[in-house]
């Protein structure tokens, strides 16, 4: 497989945090010298632990903010030199949904707002075929057409989650990062959206990357695997490679883990 | 079956979910506030500027005429009539005329009775004077008596003394009021020339007079035009200013954001009434720099607090994913971002609007805001203090109090405003 | 053996806009001494405001009711007036929240925060006290106690946090521990050690825990018995030996099936549908709105009652028979 979507070489990230009392600088490592070649149609899952760089690099990815150093290849073109103008041009390709299904909505848009305006702007379509779009969409993450009328705070998490998902596949992304869209939900749902997003990769041609920490479901979702480790990639491989043989202790010990708890 | 229950609309854009006490009684306050500005004119009894004995309205039925030349030379008035106006419109068919070719000796008085018909209103009549009156006699701004000039131009009241002699001879009285000359000033305070204070009342002087004699009341509803004019222009002017640069700032962050941070930090180190003043100093004074000025030296607070909270908003994953869709920054502004903002912004304008009312007051006190004759609540306050006030603490208390109350309640109910609002987005939020 | 805490027939509602909402239904629960009794159930089902309610703290911002009982040690918690149960809270009855930060005093430091406990409840002062704080920090796997001791709760990471939150609970010996998702917002190693922590120092005191989560491989690992709350009703209580396979109820069934994500044909498990705002009006069993598998007609009209069995109880009219 040579075909990579995205192609990450030295990348590097590191927050500078100031204590509020003592003024003592600390420096957040969140991504230190990533390389990453995520191969096209793919379902690329990427483990670690709480404040590993996770979502930072998920966020570089999409140039939601700016490296420090290195470079992001995506689809043949180096993201990191774009300017702002260029960047919004091809931003639709990449997609994202959020961690946190609070925050992920705006409250003060209804769903098929949510989910309409981002193909209205960008697609530039009249009102009647963006409803079309929209209607098409929640029937296909599986959500009745009366939700279209309704505001993020009357949906459950699942709901929510669904609805983001609709938001970003309604522009036909060629990559979606799907931040840890199961973590902040509970089983009973969780089953709903991972179903949804294996069918509708299924159907569909994009890459997915899938991040997240809870090893039975990355086991299941993804081909290949990498681990972060305070914002270092450890160890990446196929899902089978990382199970049998993990040679990071960290792995090792998230692998061990495993079995203790199945 | 639909387990949701559905918002209001008016919720869906103000955030206003639960309508609370405060917000009931600041809203009604605001809008009441707003009608007696609107329909001064007509909810006031009288002129606002006209000195009690130029407002002397002839009632229906009997009215006198008292016409003394002060002057030390005879007079002669070719014509004098009394026109009756009724809502704008002549009466034509209840023209008086009191006389004609008439000649008035120095100190000579001439005393008339004429009656005024009713003419089926209840209304207030204007009634005009006409004489043969040389030049402009511009005494527009009286209420219900007015002087018309008849075109004839060899009369005798065809100087610049004019008006003053006028003045001095005539006086026209109200029919009701037993009283012989000027009225006291203080309704509710002692008789004054052995007039009783139940006349006062019936001649509609609710509140009494001020010191120039003028009617406290009618000041009083005549002030909340400048005071509404004022604290919502000048509150629109600081939130045209100081939205766009919090949304900007906020947004671009970074050497935007010091930059016009910067600037609000260096203005709002100077006190604001000083900023204020100055400009009005600099460039003169009406009404409309005042709000201008009380406007532009109010943006920094209302900046900065869009700052903040637009700095918090786009740390949110739904503004980062409109971002990812590709959406140009000024439609993320106006489609994602100010929604979530308005009802903080309809708080700060509340707030905003209560301290330019202060601002204004306070100006008006030192003169220099609205300024005499045209009355406004902090002029009013001064007037208690000035020449010709009342002599006794009471007196002065007296046109102290209401203006003193009229601008405690219009603050309050702004502030009201603005906690209700504030209040129902802590619902929201919860 | 008596039980160290017997909740009877405990309703919790609140009243909002004139209309009185229940969030608790008649809960029934027993926890012996030393025992681990995990709460599961979905996101909204009731489970922090039973938690909350154990110890009346008012979270709510309308007017609130408590109905029923709940005796600890056989007198009443819900007699108590707010002096009395200001003895219980803490002393008797620790609590540990999911967010650790919003319950620590961001201006004071760990071993300032931690002594203020034990001298409310009069239990050590001087050197005695901090003597207790360090064995007790030491308990939690801090290795330099007197370093944490000095520092401010901003200065600690979120696992670190949650341990000093532990301590704080575990210094006074409570007899009984309510953990309300302490981990959920940890990733799993972090999740083991806390977790682990919690288990040595009840086991150590003889502690009762009522361990709250949605995370079922957790509770299956460190309860021993476990209570499903669905809808605000405890709709099954069973032993956790007998939970995945001996489960009576439904819901339980389904939950479980969930939570282990043992695909089947390339396809998760998941329960259709969600859980019922606490407004909604339901008649009958709350679960047949998301195609109970067992459902009968006497579903649609009549709520079940809790009905006993030896290993334990359920709330159902057709339970899965039992196995065996
Ligand atoms: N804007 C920021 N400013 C300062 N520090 C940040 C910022 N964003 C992230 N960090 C820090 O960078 C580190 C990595 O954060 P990140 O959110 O990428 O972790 P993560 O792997 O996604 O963790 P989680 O599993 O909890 O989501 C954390 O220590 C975090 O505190
Ligand atoms: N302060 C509050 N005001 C109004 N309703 C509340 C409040 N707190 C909780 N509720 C409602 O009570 C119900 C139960 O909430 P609770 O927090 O106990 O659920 P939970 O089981 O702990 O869920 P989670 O797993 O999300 O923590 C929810 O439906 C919630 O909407
Ligand atoms: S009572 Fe009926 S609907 Fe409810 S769980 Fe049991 S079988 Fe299902
Ligand atoms: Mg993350
Ligand atoms: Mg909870």
């Amino acid at each position: 497989m040579t075909d990579n979507i995205v192609k990450i070489r030295g990348l590097n990230k590191t927050f500078i945090r100031k204590t509020l009392i003592t003024r003592h600088v600390e420096y957040i490592y969140a991504a230190r010298n990533v390389n990453l070649d995520i191969p096209r149609d793919s379902f690329y899952g990427l483990v670690g632990e709480t404040g590993s760089g996770k979502t930072t690099l998920g966020k570089l990815i999409l140039r939601l903010i700016e490296p420090d150093s290195g470079s992001i290849i995506f689809d043949g073109i180096d993201v990191t030199r774009l300017s702002q103008r260029e960047i919004r041009r091809i931003r639709p390709m990449f997609q994202v949904i959020f961690q946190n299904p609070q925050s992920a909505l705006n409250p003060k848009q209804r769903v098929k707002q949510l989910i309409g305006n981002p193909i209205r702007f960008q697609k530039k379509l009249d009102s009647k075929s963006v409803e079309k779009e929209v209607f098409r969409l929640l029937d296909e993450v599986q959500l009745s057409a009366e939700m279209a009328e309704y505001f993020p705070h009357q949906l459950s998490g699942g709901q929510i989650q669904r609805v983001e998902i609709a938001r970003a596949l309604g522009l036909k992304p060629k990559l979606l990062v799907a931040d840890e869209p199961v973590t902040s939900l509970d089983a009973s749902i969780r089953g709903h959206i991972l179903n949804l997003l294996l069918q509708l990769k299924k159907n569909r041609e994009f890459t997915v990357l899938f991040i997240g920490h809870d090893l039975h479901i990355m086991e299941k979702m993804c081909d290949i695997l990498s681990v972060m480790y305070k914002g270092e990639i450890v160890e990446s491989g196929s899902v089978k490679q990382i199970f049998n043989a993990p040679t990071h202790k960290y792995t090792k010990k998230l692998v061990s883990m495993r079995y203790i708890s199945d | 079956m639909s387990l949701f229950k559905r918002k209001t609309k008016l919720s869906e854009h103000t955030g206003v979910e639960r309508f609370n006490l405060k917000f009931l009684i600041g809203g009604t306050g605001f809008i009441v506030l707003l009608l007696i500005a609107i329909f001064a004119r007509q909810l006031a009894p009288r002129d606002p500027i006209a000195k009690f004995a130029e407002s002397q309205a002839p009632s229906l039925g009997k009215n006198h005429l008292y016409l003394k030349n002060l002057s030390s030379e005879p007079v002669n008035i070719d014509e004098l009539r009394i026109k009756i106006w009724y809502r704008g419109y002549k009466d034509e068919a209840n023209e008086i005329i009191l006389f004609r070719n008439a000649a008035l000796q120095p100190g000579e008085q001439y005393n008339q009775t004429f009656k005024i018909r009713d003419i089926g209103n209840n209304g207030s009549i204007n009634v005009k004077l006409t004489t043969i009156a040389g030049s402009d006699i511009n005494l527009a701004y009286r209420f219900n008596c007015r002087i018309e000039d008849t075109g004839n131009n060899d009369g005798l009241l065809s100087s610049d003394l004019k008006m003053e002699s006028f003045k001095n001879i005539l006086f026209i009285k109200s029919g009701n009021s037993a009283c012989e000359d000027y009225l006291p000033r203080h309704v509710f305070f002692g008789d004054y020339q052995g007039c009783k204070i139940v006349d006062h009342l019936r001649g509609h002087y609710i509140l009494g007079t001020d010191s120039f004699e003028r009617d406290i009341i009618s000041r009083l509803i005549y002030a909340t035009q400048p005071t509404i004019l004022v604290a919502l222009c000048a509150m629109i002017v600081s939130l045209l200013i100081g939205v766009p640069i919090g949304f900007l700032s906020g947004y671009f962050g970074g050497t935007t954001d010091k930059l016009l941070m910067r600037v609000s930090d260096t203005i709002s180190a100077f006190p604001r009434f000083f900023l204020i003043i100055s400009i009005v100093a600099l460039w003169g004074q009406n009404i409309l720099l005042i709000t201008i000025a009380i406007g532009i030296t109010g943006w920094m607070e209302p900046a900065r607090f869009i700052n903040v909270k637009v700095k918090t908003l786009i740390e949110q994953d739904y503004i980062l994913s409109a971002v990812s869709t590709g959406r140009i920054w000024w439609r993320i502004m106006y489609h994602d971002l100010l929604p979530n903002i308005l009802p903080h912004i309809l708080v700060l304008a509340a707030y905003g609007a209560s301290s330019a009312i202060l601002l204004e007051s306070t100006l008006s006190y030192i003169n220099f805001g609205v300024r005499e004759p045209l009355p406004s609540w902090g002029n009013m306050l001064a007037n208690a203090f000035g020449t010709g006030a009342g002599s006794t603490g009471l007196e002065r208390l007296w046109q102290v109090l209401f203006p003193g109350l009229a601008i405690s309640i219009a603050v309050l109910m702004f502030n009201f405003l603005g906690d209700g609002v504030q209040k129902s987005i802590g619902n929201e939020d919860e | 053996m008596s039980e160290l805490l017997r909740i009877e027939d405990f309703s919790f509602s609140y009243r909002h806009r004139n209309t009185t909402i229940s969030i608790l239904k008649k809960l029934d629960i027993l926890i012996f001494p030393g025992e681990v009794v995990g709460l599961v159930g979905e996101s909204g089902s009731g489970k922090s405001t039973l938690a909350k309610a154990i110890l009346r703290i008012p979270d709510f911002k309308y007017e609130v009711s408590y109905k029923g009982s709940i005796y600890l040690n056989g007198n009443d918690l819900m007699q108590l007036n707010d002096t009395q149960l200001d003895r219980i809270r803490g002393n008797e009855i620790s609590i540990i929240f999911q967010d650790p930060l919003s319950y620590l005093n961001p201006m004071f430091t760990i071993h300032r925060q931690i002594k203020e406990v034990l001298k409310h409840h009069e239990i050590a002062n001087g050197i005695v006290a901090d003597e207790m704080i360090r064995r007790c920090l030491l308990n939690v796997s801090f290795n330099y106690p007197d370093r944490i001791m000095r520092s401010y709760p901003f200065e600690l990471s979120g696992g670190m946090r949650q341990r000093i939150m532990i301590c704080m609970a575990m210094i006074t010996r409570p007899k009984l521990l309510i953990a309300d998702e302490v981990t959920s917002s940890l990733d799993a190693l972090i999740e083991k050690e806390i977790l682990d922590n919690i288990n040595r120092l009840c086991s150590d005191y003889g502690t009762s825990v009522l361990l709250i989560s949605h995370n079922l491989p957790t509770i299956l690992k460190y309860a021993n018995r476990i209570a499903i709350i669905y809808f605000g009703h405890i709709v099954e209580i069973v032993h956790v030996n007998n939970a995945q396979k001996g489960a009576r109820h439904p819901y339980t069934k389904a939950l479980f099936s969930c939570a282990l994500a043992k695909v089947k044909d390339g396809v998760f498990p998941f329960i259709e549908g969600s859980i019922p705002k606490p407004h909604d009006v339901i008649v009958g069993c709350p679960f047949h709105l998301r195609n109970c598998p067992r459902a009968i007609d006497a579903c649609r009209t009549t709520l079940p009652e809790m009905e006993s069995y030896d290993e334990g109880s359920f709330r159902c009219h057709n339970p899965y028979p039992v196995e065996g």
